[in-house]
């Protein structure tokens, strides 16, 4: 297994990528489990430059590939974070506030956990889909 | 001269019979897992004692691999007539305990006739869809049914409402038949809605994938599209039907069953006025909104699931009908994207085929920026909605609350796309751009010189901001009828709809506009 990360026309997608030396070159390795609105991105082996663009373009890229990343919904700039690494948060909890076409956003806990990891701080300016902190 | 006791007998002995459909044991099954029999889902359907069977003696007719031999009462499908709150309603239930509720060319001809009469009876139908598909026996007499299944669902459409409830299997062609219908309620359990199954997609393309990825009700509520309602059971799916059609005419050439009594509140509503924040870029729930407009706040979402940045349902204003279109601030700042420009456009246009006027309530930065958007054709998508507003000749009303920001504006019915009344609110802002980016373009130059570009760029927002999206601008060139208070809004809209109840608006004699698909 490796991961890499595949910038397609300005969007990252983080794929996984699984050397199969046996397998025919038209079995591709399975697709990352991403958020379910999340469209999946396979990479075919052994040749992971030629990803194919399967994201549907209605749809959030799979960026988020971590397990319990909490993807942006759209393109914005980060106002507020309103937690800490380490700090329990209820699922409908406030994480953090985005501000995107003149309006704040509020990114909500999308379940139960403990803030692992917050990958954004105030000002920054973030891409649909791109993960702003993960929860474990 | 009574009816002979043996003849009498003969009867009775086939309505037993065919009542028994696939027998006790399967039915039992279903039962065990919470679900109804296609018979019990009618029954359930409509009123108590209504329901009058067509076609209970019909019998297959497939000649092949043996079936010859072989019963299948009612050939796997249940149809008839009934009344659902003092109006009649035809449906059809596929009936999966007999040979899996396969399609064969008898079974598609009971649900064809169904159709054929509540075309002419102007009523409408709803489908329990729960099929194993096409009768593979029936070769491609039985594709040819689905054919003309197909084809009628296209004649009705429009004429009168049609529902599909998926209560079980609906794969492959058989899932164009409700895709064609105008809303679809699906069973959180025990149903699934698909063209290639996992199977068929891991042979051909080798991707590994789930029933839930790419069948499952969440999967069509939130991701696709396809679905409008998810129903915990069958008993839900039906109060479902039930609510849905206490807002819809029986056809279209009726009025949707509104509820006018003959006097009218007039009365403020200061909850209205809380509900709207101070800051411009506070979201708020526009559906607390909708429900403070809504008569007992009574409000049927549709597509809850499905582009929640704008919110489309039905409810009643002063006892009329309508249906509403709103952005949601709280969704991707209420930005229009195209996920959004089909849900709303589609709702437009089903509420124009039926009488019912709509309400809009605009909160609308604009068009969602990204390559996504743009690649995936937002501008083929967006245009469905203008060309939804701009075609509906029932009563449209405009309520602006806050951002009304450049094609969006347009595009959620401004007075140019045929509003009969606009309504703003003070807190309205209504221009050709944002005022950020107007400065930025307006006042290049000047900025560029600027010592605290920064500092200037936001006073000269804030002057832009007060001059040039000021709602009182927009009602002095008449593009606004009037400003009000958040509180008056639902006494206006009331008294505005019972004044719109005799409009009539004619179009040039064609056989259909082109609209961008």
């Amino acid at each position: 297994m490796k991961r890499l990360r595949i910038t397609v026309e300005g969007i990252a997608y983080d794929v996984t990528v699984e050397e199969l030396d046996a397998a025919p070159a038209s079995s591709p390795a399975a697709p990352k489990q991403a958020s379910p609105t999340a469209a999946a991105v396979t990479a075919p082996a052994p040749a992971p430059a030629a990803v194919p663009r399967a994201a549907a373009p209605a749809q959030a890229p799979a960026a988020t590939a971590e397990p319990g990343a909490v993807p942006s919904p759209l393109a914005g700039t980060v106002v507020q974070v309103e937690v800490s690494v380490g700090q329990s948060v209820a699922a409908g909890d406030s994480l953090l506030v985005l501000e995107a076409m003149k309006m704040n956003t509020t990114i909500s806990a999308p379940q139960n956990g403990t803030v692992t990891a917050i990958s954004v701080a105030p000002g920054a300016t973030v891409t649909e889909g791109q993960a702003l902190l993960t929860l474990s | 001269m009574a009816i002979s006791k043996s003849v009498s007998e003969g009867l009775e002995r086939r309505r037993a019979s065919a009542l028994e459909a696939g027998g006790k044991q399967k039915a039992d099954d279903r039962h065990a897992k919470g679900r109804l029999t296609a018979r019990e889902r009618l029954d359930s359907l409509f009123s108590a004692g209504t329901f009058q069977e067509v076609g209970l003696h019909a019998q297959h007719a497939t000649r092949h691999f043996g079936m010859e031999k072989k019963s299948l009462p009612g050939d796997g499908v249940v149809t008839g007539t009934g009344f659902i709150g003092g109006r009649p309603a035809a449906a059809f239930a596929q009936d999966f305990t007999v040979a899996g509720g396969t399609l064969g060319e008898i079974h598609a001809r009971k649900i064809c006739q169904t159709l054929d009469h509540a075309l002419k009876a102007g009523i409408p139908v709803i489908g329990f869809n729960d099929s194993g598909g096409a009768r593979i026996q029936e070769g491609v007499g039985a594709l040819s049914a689905y054919g003309q299944v197909f084809y009628r669902n296209v004649q009705l459409s429009g004429v009168v409402p049609q529902i599909s409830v998926i209560a079980g299997p609906c794969a492959g062609g058989a899932a164009y038949s409700p895709a064609l219908t105008d809303f679809i309620i699906m069973t959180r359990e025990h149903a699934s809605l698909f063209i290639c199954g996992p199977e068929v997609i891991r042979a051909v393309t080798g991707q590994a994938t789930t029933m839930d990825e790419i069948g499952s009700a969440d999967m069509h509520a939130t991701v696709a599209g396809t679905i409008h309602f998810i129903a915990e059971d069958d008993a839900h799916a039906v109060a479902i039907v039930h609510r849905l059609l206490s807002f819809l005419p029986s056809n279209n050439m009726m009025d949707p069953p509104h509820r006018i009594e003959p006097e009218l509140s007039l009365a403020d509503d200061p909850e209205l006025d809380e509900l709207v924040p101070d800051d411009p870029k506070t979201p708020f729930d526009c559906r607390a909104v909708i429900e403070r407009l809504a008569d007992d706040g009574d409000f049927l979402e549709v597509s809850a699931g499905f582009a929640q940045n704008m919110v489309i349902g039905f409810g009643r204003i002063g006892g009329i009908v309508v249906g509403f279109v709103a952005n949601q601030p709280m969704v991707k700042a209420g930005a229009i994207d195209i996920d959004a420009s089909d849900k709303a456009a589609r709702f437009v246009r089903f509420c124009n085929a039926f009488n019912v006027p709509l309400v809009n309530l605009v909160d609308v930065p604009g068009f969602l920026p990204g390559v996504h958007e743009e690649r995936g054709g937002i501008i083929r998508h967006g245009a469905k909605l203008l060309f939804a507003y701009a075609s509906a000749t029932v009563p449209k009303l405009t309520v602006i609350m806050r951002k009304a920001y450049g094609g969006a504006y347009i595009a959620m019915c401004s007075q140019d796309m045929g509003a009969d009344r606009i309504i703003a609110w003070p807190t309205a802002e209504i221009a050709v751009m944002g005022a950020e980016g107007a400065v930025n373009i307006l006042y290049r130059k000047e900025l560029a010189e600027a010592d605290d570009r920064a500092a200037r760029a936001a006073e000269l927002a804030a002057e832009y901001r007060e001059e040039f999206s000021s709602p009182y601008l927009s009602a002095g060139m008449l593009f606004v009828s009037d400003v009000l208070q958040p509180r008056e809004t639902r006494a206006a809209i009331a008294l505005t709809l019972r004044g719109l109840m005799s409009k009539r608006e004619t179009r040039p004699p064609k056989k259909h506009g082109n609209i961008p698909l």
